[in-house]
């Protein structure tokens, strides 16, 4: 849905905003026209995500070009976590800044990151949640690694890595 | 209150630069008294702000890394402005002598607030988007990093602030600045040969940036 007479000027500027984001996504993502299946899963799940209306700024996509013909359980493991992370930014971070990150790796697999800035927890102290532990397993199972830093005041990156 | 800083402006899409220089006077410390569509018209005009931003793609057919240098040699410092990223000329421009990248997002237009601000302080600032692209450098011949620069420059792309890298590496903030630093320096020393008109020409192509747009240097209008 396209922006439409009934929002006010704030509201146009932020849709017209995250769609520009979604946009500039589809188009960075892919070299030679390559399928991109992550890059296209992730900017979508960005882009539907209730954290861009919930968090002030929306949610900021960074993605790299991606390697094409991912098996589509890696595809929907690490979107399914970085959507876990944004669910719990929105719920425990108590910031509106956030950004998605997506890369190809040195050796050519993938890493995904999900960053905010805000109040960050103590990891020893606090185990992750029914939700996020659900992540990290399905992501281990198909032989990828998903990891939590964090610290008091010091925001948290949950970083997804898996290689073929 | 702090002091006004002046800025210039090259950028084709007047719609979007306006935009911003408008947000600029309400919102910030930060005025855009010269606009320009290319760069010849931007070193003829006067005033000329020592600070300027530069949209990477001018639609006129001027190379990316020539501009930058263009600005440069007159004495100018370029703060990189792109709509949609792109690696390969993100590079190339840092490697000529860009100060700064960053995406235009409307929703971010703080974020160039505080690159001016850190150039008129005469620092060198690295945002998270120019880490995260110079991060994703896989040309055989690029600027060699030590583990620990390559380890700085993803996690600034990730967003992260610089003090909480340091502390993740067991250092303080000002070690992280100055690898940051060493980073860029490699960057500008690197010597690497720039993309040739030709290439440049079909990655436009590609984008579908060589629609023809009107140049006002050239002629009396789009009709002619």
């Amino acid at each position: 849905m396209i922006a439409t007479g009934r929002h006010s000027a704030e509201k146009n500027q932020w849709l017209a905003q995250r769609e520009a984001d979604f946009l500039r996504v589809l188009t960075t993502s892919r070299k030679d026209g390559a399928p991109a299946e992550l890059a296209t899963s992730l900017a979508r799940m960005i882009r539907d995500h209730p954290a861009q209306e919930l968090l002030g700024r929306g949610v900021e996509p960074r993605i790299g070009v991606l390697p094409s013909g991912l098996p589509p359980e890696v595809v929907e493991a690490l979107t399914k976590g970085a959507r876990e992370a944004l669910n719990n930014v929105v719920k425990y971070a108590q910031t509106d800044e956030v950004c998605v990150t997506a890369a190809t790796t040195a050796d050519g697999g993938v890493r995904v990151a999900v960053i905010d800035q805000g109040i960050g927890f103590d990891t020893e102290a606090q185990p992750p949640g029914l939700g996020t532990t659900h992540s990290i397993k399905r992501i281990a199972a198909l032989g990828g690694e998903a990891v939590i830093v964090s610290a008091p005041g010091e925001g948290t990156t949950v970083e997804m890595t898996w290689n073929s | 209150m702090e002091q006004l800083i002046n800025i210039g402006s090259i950028d084709d899409n007047v719609m979007d630069a306006e935009g911003r220089a408008l947000w600029f006077e309400v919102k910030s410390n930060v005025s855009v008294p010269v606009t320009a569509v290319s760069v010849a018209e931007f070193l003829a005009a006067r005033p000329s702000p020592r600070i300027v931003t530069l949209d990477l793609n001018l639609g006129d057919g001027t190379l990316p890394a020539d501009n930058v240098r263009a600005l440069i040699e007159a004495g100018h410092k370029v703060i990189i402005v792109t709509v949609v990223p792109d690696k390969k000329w993100i590079i190339e421009t840092t490697e000529a002598g860009a100060s700064a990248y960053l995406t235009s997002r409307a929703n971010s237009l703080d974020k160039l607030v505080d690159v001016v601000q850190a150039l008129d302080r005469g620092e060198v600032p690295t945002t998270a988007e120019h880490a995260f692209w110079l991060a994703q450098d896989d040309r055989p011949d690029k600027p060699r990093l030590t583990d620990t620069e390559s380890k700085v420059l993803r996690l600034i792309g990730d967003g992260i602030k610089q003090e909480a890298v340091g502390r993740r590496l067991g250092s303080s903030r000002s070690t992280v600045a100055s690898h940051l630093t060493n980073i860029r320096r490699k960057y500008s020393d690197s010597g690497l040969p720039y993309s040739g008109a030709a290439d440049y020409r079909d990655w436009a192509k590609q984008q579908r940036l060589d629609r023809d747009r009107h140049d006002p240097t050239k002629d009396t209008g789009p009709e002619s």
